[in-house]
């Protein structure tokens, strides 16, 4: 523990630990990116080689090299599309995140609020943002707003349930110290329930991310003049298949760039979860 | 001191509604004193109402019947104070904070009491000073329940509500823990209430252990405990502490 007293020797046995512990992250780091690189590498050189041995047209599937082509052709194009999708979804995920966590706190603060609003909530999710995409497009015009409105209604339901759950699994006896303490309903939500509830709301975060994107996507089908959305129905209505797988895999990635992030951000915060310490 | 006693309970009892209108009568016509500087233990039955009766005495229930005096006054009065420290089974440490936050958690939620104890004292107090900038999940259970003690001990309470502090600890933790919590007692003279399982823990530590029988809860009987102190461990291979597990044993039998 005291490592600035250490003897010699003992500084050696530190750093040959410290040489372990990294070897050991790099070896983990290893076996969980390389097998999934491997397998996906694997596919898509499968994909290659199928399409130009089987000769199959590339209005019907593009080859990667094809796809790859097509992205570096115009790198800016896609990014800027992307900007403007990953834009929207994540506005959209901290519109419908912020109003979902502020509906949460009044509905695990209030059974009668619960009852009111979690009708509500359910009709929200029950009825397929896509269908009315194309209504809220006659409603908000063909700005953003439509986008991100869609965006969020759609990232809305697991944040709020979610975010319910975690505020009342409030661990009892540390509620009964504080109540013991005479300690106000403000202090015990601030310094108890709010960070009690923040697993819940990072694995809310998880699930709804990707259907912001999804919900930014389709929103962009039927209302806008820009975006991937935008770029896949358009190079769908043209036949252009490389396009379209591109600004596919610009998504994808986007996806995986956030997820990671997300990811990244929940180990720092949740340090002293179980969920992030067994997973050291 | 405005009461002679420290706490009072007169005819107490706590009917918890359940289902259907099926009442559950948790505990029936509690009568007890308990006065300054006076270490009970509670002993019992699992369900015969000992973590309700520290509830009431905490003010974290309200009685259905009878009262409770804290000082001579309402156990809200009392926590409004500050003259309680709750302790409990589960530690509940809050996980994100370090040991030495989490014993300041009381400050930060009520911060002009006057009466206030520096939390990193109170961690040498418990023997956990080195400790201070661990997390719980980095402790041993006896360690996480050490912390719990110290954050209660942050306002200086006359009173400890201690409700089987030591059972989640396995027996050999438990029985220093014993020893631990006598020393801390001599050096501040609070008054504790006590739940506990153990025969052996009751003998150990109380001035007086409290029999309690289930369905409804009531007192079976009050036996004080005539052993010198401090008391040690080699007391509990003695004749005189022998009898007193056989009585409480049998008492607990009937
Ligand atoms: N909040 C509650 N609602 C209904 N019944 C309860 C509640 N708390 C405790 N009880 C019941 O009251 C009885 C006494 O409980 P408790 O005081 O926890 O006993 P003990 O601590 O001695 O095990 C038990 O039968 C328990 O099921
Ligand atoms: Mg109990």
């Amino acid at each position: 523990m005291e490592t600035g007293l250490a003897e010699p020797a003992e500084g050696q046995a530190i750093d040959a630990r410290r040489q372990r512990r990294l070897a050991r992250s790099v070896r983990r780091i290893a076996g969980d990116v390389l097998p999934p690189v491997i397998v996906l590498t694997i596919g898509i050189l499968f994909w290659e080689v199928w399409t130009r041995w089987r000769d199959i047209p590339p209005y019907l599937v593009a080859p990667p090299s094809m796809v790859l082509d097509r992205l570096r052709d115009e790198p800016s194009f896609f990014v800027g599309e992307g900007l403007v999708t990953l834009y929207e979804a994540l506005f959209g995920l901290v519109c419908g995140g912020s109003i979902a966590i502020l509906a949460a706190v009044a509905m695990a603060h209030s059974r009668l609020v619960e009852r009111t609003l979690f009708p509500i909530a359910i009709l929200i999710k029950v009825t397929p943002i896509v269908a009315i995409a194309p209504l809220l497009a006659i409603w908000f015009g063909f700005g953003l707003a439509p986008r991100v409105v869609i965006a969020a209604l759609i990232s809305f339901f697991p944040i709020l349930v979610n975010t319910v759950t975690g505020l009342r699994s409030t661990n009892p006896d540390a509620l009964a110290f504080l109540a013991s303490i005479h300690a106000s309903p403000f202090k015990v939500f601030i310094k108890l329930r709010m960070p009690s509830s923040l697993p819940y709301v990072f694995a809310a975060l998880k699930v709804s991310m990707p259907l912001a994107l999804i919900g930014a996507v389709v929103a962009e089908w039927f209302s806008a003049d820009e975006g991937l959305g935008l770029v896949i129905f358009a190079s769908n209505a043209q036949l252009d298949t490389p396009t379209l797988f591109a600004a596919v895999t610009v998504l994808a990635a986007m996806g995986v760039v956030l997820n990671l992030v997300m990811s990244l951000t929940e180990r720092a915060v949740l340090f002293w979860h179980e969920s992030v310490r067994e997973s050291r | 001191m405005a009461d002679s006693q420290h706490i009072t309970l007169e005819s107490l009892s706590k009917v918890y509604p359940v289902n259907q209108g099926r009442d559950l009568v948790a505990l029936r016509d509690i009568d007890l004193k308990v006065s300054w500087g006076e270490f009970v233990a509670i002993i019992g039955p699992s369900g015969c109402g000992k973590s309700t009766l520290l509830r009431l005495v905490g003010g974290l229930l309200k009685p259905s019947a009878g009262r409770v005096l804290v000082n001579g006054r309402e156990p809200e009065q009392a926590q409004r104070g500050k003259e309680v420290g709750f302790v409990f089974q589960d530690p509940a440490l809050l996980p994100w904070r370090t040991v030495y936050s989490n014993v300041r958690l009381a400050l930060e939620v009520n911060r002009n009491h006057r009466q206030t104890r520096d939390p990193n004292e109170l961690l040498e107090f418990v023997g956990l000073a080195p400790f201070s900038g661990y997390y719980p999940h980095q402790l041993s259970g006896g360690m996480q329940q050490r912390v719990a003690l110290a954050r209660a001990l942050v306002f200086d309470p006359p009173l400890l509500l201690m409700d089987e502090p030591f059972g989640a600890l396995d027996e050999i933790t438990r029985a220093s823990m014993r020893y631990e919590l006598l020393r801390i007692w001599q050096a501040t003279k609070k008054t504790v209430l006590f739940v506990t399982h153990s025969i052996a823990e009751a003998i150990t530590l109380a001035d007086r252990v409290v029999v309690m029988s289930s369905r409804p809860g009531e007192i079976r009987g009050v036996v004080p405990v005539d052993l010198p102190r401090p008391r040690t461990e080699a007391m509990e291979g003695e004749h005189e502490f022998q009898e007193y597990a056989a009585r409480l044993r049998e008492m607990l039998r009937e």
